[in-house]
């Protein structure tokens, strides 16, 4: 017997559609999995009260035959959406009290379709880090081995959903921190396309970057997630102006014909797992065997997406977090007596070790005599890599590679800056950051599993194509269960 | 580049955030080893190629010229750390 | 004679740049919908951008890419079809996001100019680099504790000109002209309204100084805080001299930023750190670029407005007016809209004289703006033509102005009901004038005697027999006429 938990998201709008329970039964079901899963440190505010009004609402709403689509679903959100009058945090000491007045665009859509919300969910600080360790509110532990990091920045997000402590959750990423907490634990995590979903009231990290996406337990569950989150936002000025198909017509078995491409500079790297590379070539000659074609691709400047992404993004950021200075909202530490003290210590405190890093070194890219060694070139290689993947989106329909190359490391080898970690993280950026700074979308789907951990393999198409990543991410889905 | 400590503290402040010697001497390696890794991409041949500032090629969307927010000025206090009546409070500026 | 500081060592040149901040006449700001209204309660017009609230956006306000065409238009400049916002990054109470959202790569609008006259009466252009839009800051109360700084965010993102000029300027007084003509232009455009002393114009002096005959550029020192054309003139004679002194005493001028203090009449230097000065400048990632296509640029030129020098222009050569005079008529754009309408269809030079003596004398006892002068301008002109075709006398004209102010009535109905009406009648008036000659035969033997200019006073005494309705040139005559013959 399935608990109520356990069920995916389609499974719970139809059984609450259909009356076969109710959206009371099914948050204080996801309530009850919170609470015996305290120590995975996933929430960083549980809403609890709020959850279970939302819930007996979306009852009456469902007997009244008033059902919206997404009537009475739990959420879990993570701690980067503003969400009005719950308190938003970033994870941050420097955010660690404050209240928005105002609810982010995404949540407040997926509201409007009638989905509630169970609390929000750990990040690492300001989403920068792919272990979420550098959270305010202590570390995030893989559900599958607590001992191990869930992957980051959205770890919360993806071992509330792998543990079934939400329905489904809300995550975002700039670099890779939808696909790889997925990977790492297990779950489905979709990233869409920059300039898919509004930014509004997502707290900034990087600006050209940032796109928030589902995590969610089945692809099916990601493409209903989406549906609902993105559209154009007039609030967004980078927003596109293009209609939100519907996801869930694209989740189709048949792959007849369509040509799945694999990244040249991924083969043979050092440092992947034999366990991972037989998975992802498995993946491929499933899709072969369903009639797809194969075909490499070269994309020589994927060797750069790491360094274009640490230069980029800690140049927005070093501009985005100026404005958390203790003047209008979040943590003031008085100093001297003058202001500028008071921002040196208020910002000194506030923020933890990896902003402060970031901050600095973006301050630097961004001076005068540096930025066109630094910004302008990250600005240009990004330019060679975005043509390498629009061309070869000319010869395939999506790409297929991996996105974690072994298991994830533990906690403590992260606190301690052990060299495996930056081996790890190395090739990490190396296998997710290309799709990242070339702007296109991609789902993670679990795979298989590596030294007891599970690790996803990731299927990305062109701009604006969702559409092809949900067909293959859903094939590759059903193709997996198959063979179980 | 060699980089100090004093040159990572003005960079610091430039930022307006307060490190401690030792968190300097952390970035200064860190910076080190930063620098180190980013030398094949800042010699990468990117000899006339556009920088790309945005992925999104689209026109610049306006309001019209009409008031439609703001009248809420206790709202716009409603987090400050210090505030008077309706005015942000700050330790005095040092002209 | 160009102008030139005599010093000890020799004879210097001025090098001024000026760049002038003037706030956008819009109703909402550069990025949000809060009102751009002055007056309110602190932090009223203020829209969660303009506090930098974490995950808000920008969203441009089409007024002010108007505004910023229409002033490039003004400005003889280039509309940049393509231009983009940047962020300049740096740290202040007053700057809640921690950047300001400026153009600085790639303005809207470049290479203008505004002629002014050099000190040998010649047209000269100075150049101006640059006209970009970017936000305006917010206001720091300093004085209200001793401890303490209060930050009110009203004029936090409401939209700015920056216009920047090229080194051109040689003197204070082209200096005060530019700045003139400038303020004129965008109360023309009706794109600012260039109130200095109230801060919607504001202007810093780029300043430095060279030996006559010098062709490189020395060090220069930016001079803030110049909140009138008078002190920026000011200013520079102040800050020319103290360089110069530095100079001929061995020193050299550090590149600097100075306060202008107008009650010491002095500059002096603002402490401020070295490195603080990076602004870290890249594109905004929040805001797309700005495209203009040619129709939009097109369709705001033909609708411009005429500006003061093409009415200038026409006024001397179409109207016949002095230069100086065409000058006061179209200083500002209401009096000359005004004149245009009471010269329509009159006498134009009359006209200017009236309003620029009795008219402007009137408002400004009144203490009133010429648009809410009680006398319509068609009257005025109405009113000259009375002169004019005899109907009344000057004199007379004068009291039949202070009742048109009065009653706000047209010429006619008030000559009518006054009975102001010339005596022309010939008989009537050479009767008064053998009236006073026979009264005063003293006077007639004085005047006989060689004292012509006892004729103004008989012509006084005949207007006071007439209460002032005969004309003096008739009486005038008639007089000389029975004097002489």
């Amino acid at each position: 017997m399935t608990e109520l938990h356990e069920l995916s998201l389609k499974e719970t709008v139809d059984g609450l559609q259909s009356k076969k329970f109710s959206s009371v039964e099914v948050t204080d079901a996801y309530i009850k999995q919170i609470e015996n899963n305290r120590d995975l440190n996933a929430y960083v505010l549980e809403t609890f009260d709020q959850a279970r009004e939302s819930a007996k609402a979306a009852d009456k709403n469902i007997a009244a035959g008033n059902a919206r689509p997404l009537e009475g679903v739990p959420l879990g959100i993570k701690d980067l959406y503003c969400t009005k009058g719950v308190r938003t945090t970033a994870c941050s000491n420097i955010l660690r009290n404050f209240v928005p007045p105002y609810e982010s665009t995404i949540t407040q859509n997926l509201w409007n379709a009638g989905a509630l919300m169970l609390g929000k969910l750990n990040m690492d600080e300001f989403a920068m880090g792919g272990t979420n360790t550098t959270s305010c509110f202590g570390p995030v532990k893989n559900p599958w081995d607590k001992t191990r990091i869930p992957g980051g920045s959205s770890g919360g997000s993806a071992a509330a959903t792998a543990m079934d402590m939400a329905c489904a959750t809300l995550g975002s990423e700039t670099g890779d921190s939808i696909r790889t907490p997925a990977s790492m634990c297990g779950v489905v995590g979709m990233k869409p396309s920059y300039g898919r979903c509004s930014r509004y009231g997502m707290i900034s990290y990087s600006s050209s970057l940032d796109q928030g996406g589902p995590i969610t337990k089945t692809v099916a569950d990601a493409a209903i997630m989406l549906k609902y989150m993105a559209g154009y936002d007039h609030k967004d000025s980078v927003c596109a102006d293009l209609p939100v198909p519907d996801y869930e017509a694209s989740l189709k078995k048949d792959v007849k014909g369509m040509r799945v491409g694999y990244i040249r500079e991924f083969n043979e790297l050092g440092g992947v797992h034999e366990d991972v590379y037989k998975g992802y070539r498995d993946c491929l000659n499933a899709f072969k065997a369903e009639g797809a074609d194969v075909v490499e691709v070269s994309i020589p400047h994927v060797i750069f997406a790491g360094q274009i992404y640490a230069v980029l993004a800690n140049c927005e950021a070093a501009s985005n977090l100026a404005r958390y200075d203790g003047v209008r909202y979040g943590l003031r530490v008085d100093g001297d007596g003058s202001l500028d003290d008071m921002y040196l210590e208020t910002r000194g405190k506030g923020f933890g070790w990896q902003i402060k890093r970031r901050l600095v070194i973006g301050s630097y890219m961004l001076s005068a005599e540096q930025y066109d060694t630094y910004f302008k070139q990250a600005q240009r290689i990004r330019r060679l890599l975005f043509n390498e993947f629009a061309e070869a989106y000319n010869q395939v329909d999506v790409i297929m590679a991996p996105i974690t190359p072994d298991a994830p490391c533990t906690i403590e080898q992260v606190l301690n800056g052990a060299d495996v970690v930056s081996r790890q993280g190395c090739l990490i950026d190396l296998l997710t950051m290309p799709m990242a700074m070339a702007g296109v979308p991609g789902i993670a789907v679990p795979a298989g599993s590596v030294d007891g951990m599970p690790f996803g393999i990731q299927l990305c198409a062109k701009r604006f194509d969702e559409e092809t990543v949900f067909h293959a991410g859903y094939a590759l889905e059903q193709m997996l269960k198959g063979d179980k | 580049m060699a980089f100090t400590k004093e040159k990572i503290k003005q960079l610091a402040y430039i930022t307006r955030v307060k490190v401690t010697d030792e968190e300097a001497e952390l970035i200064v390696k860190d910076f080190e080893g930063t620098m180190a890794w980013l030398e094949t991409f800042i010699s990468a041949d990117t000899k006339g190629v556009e920088p790309l500032t945005s992925f999104m090629n689209v026109a610049m969307p306006f309001n019209k010229d009409e008031v439609k927010e703001g009248d809420q000025a206790e709202l716009v206090v409603s987090e400050a750390p210090e505030k008077e009546g309706t005015f942000f409070v700050v330790p005095k500026v040092v002209e | 004679m160009a102008y030139t500081i005599k010093g000890k060592t020799g004879d210097w040149e001025v090098v001024v740049g000026l760049e002038v901040h003037c706030q956008m006449i819009s109703k909402a700001k550069l990025f949000s919908q809060a009102s751009t209204e002055f007056g309110h309660e602190p932090n009223e017009n203020v829209a969660l951008f303009d506090a930098a609230f974490p995950g808000i956006l920008p969203v441009m306000n089409e007024k002010c890419v108007e505004q910023a065409v229409k002033t490039g238009f003004g400005l003889n400049a280039t509309i940049q079809k393509f231009s983009q916002f940047d962020r300049k990054n740096y740290f202040y109470a007053d700057l809640p996001s921690g950047y300001q959202i400026t153009q600085m790569y790639h303005p809207i609008v470049t290479d203008g100019y505004i002629e002014v006259n050099d000190d040998e009466g010649k047209v000269k252009k100075i150049r101006i680099n640059r006209l970009h839009v970017e936000q305006d800051a917010g206001k720091s109360i300093h004085d209200r504790h001793p401890h303490k700084t209060y930050i009110d965010l009203n004029r936090a993102g409401v939209a700015l000109m920056e216009i920047v000029s090229e080194p051109d300027i040689r003197s204070p007084d082209e200096a005060g002209q530019y700045l003139r003509k400038l303020r004129s232009i965008v109360r023309y455009l009706e794109t600012c309204d260039g109130n200095m002393d109230e801060g919607s114009m504001r202007c810093d002096a780029n300043i430095s100084v060279r030996k006559v005959g010098e062709t490189e550029y020395r060090t220069r020192a930016e001079v803030k805080n110049v909140n009138s054309v008078r002190f920026t003139m000011q200013a520079i004679e102040i800050e020319a001299n103290r360089q110069i002194d530095l100079y001929e005493s061995g020193e050299t001028v550090k590149q600097e930023t100075r306060l202008f203090d107008a009650v010491n009449c002095e500059t002096r230097a603002m402490r401020s750190k070295e490195f603080a000065h990076d602004y870290r400048y890249y594109p905004d990632p929040d805001l797309p670029p700005l495209i203009l296509t040619d129709e939009y640029i097109e369709n705001i030129r033909k609708n411009l407005p005429d500006l003061p020098e093409a009415k200038k222009k026409r006024y001397i050569e179409q109207l016949h007016i002095s230069e100086y005079d065409a000058d006061v008529l179209v200083a500002e754009k209401e009096t000359s809209v005004y004149f245009e309408k009471a010269a329509e269809g009159h006498d134009a030079k009359k006209v200017a004289n009236w309003i620029m003596g009795d008219l402007f004398a009137y408002l400004k006892e009144e203490g009133i703006p010429i648009s809410e002068c009680p006398i319509k301008p068609e009257n005025l002109g109405k009113m000259v033509d009375l002169i004019n075709d005899g109907t009344i006398s000057g004199k007379i004209a004068k009291d039949l102005f202070v009742l048109m102010c009065e009653s706000g009535k047209d010429p006619m109905t008030i000559v009518e009901e006054k009975g102001m009406k010339q005596v022309t009648d010939a008989g009537a008036i050479e009767k008064a004038v053998d009236e006073v000659i026979a009264a005063n035969p003293d006077k007639v033997e004085l005047y006989k005697g060689g004292k012509d200019k006892l004729i103004g006073w008989f012509v006084g005494q005949v207007m006071k027999a007439t209460k002032g309705k005969a004309s003096p040139a008739v009486i005038n005559d008639l007089l000389v006429k029975k004097l002489n013959g």
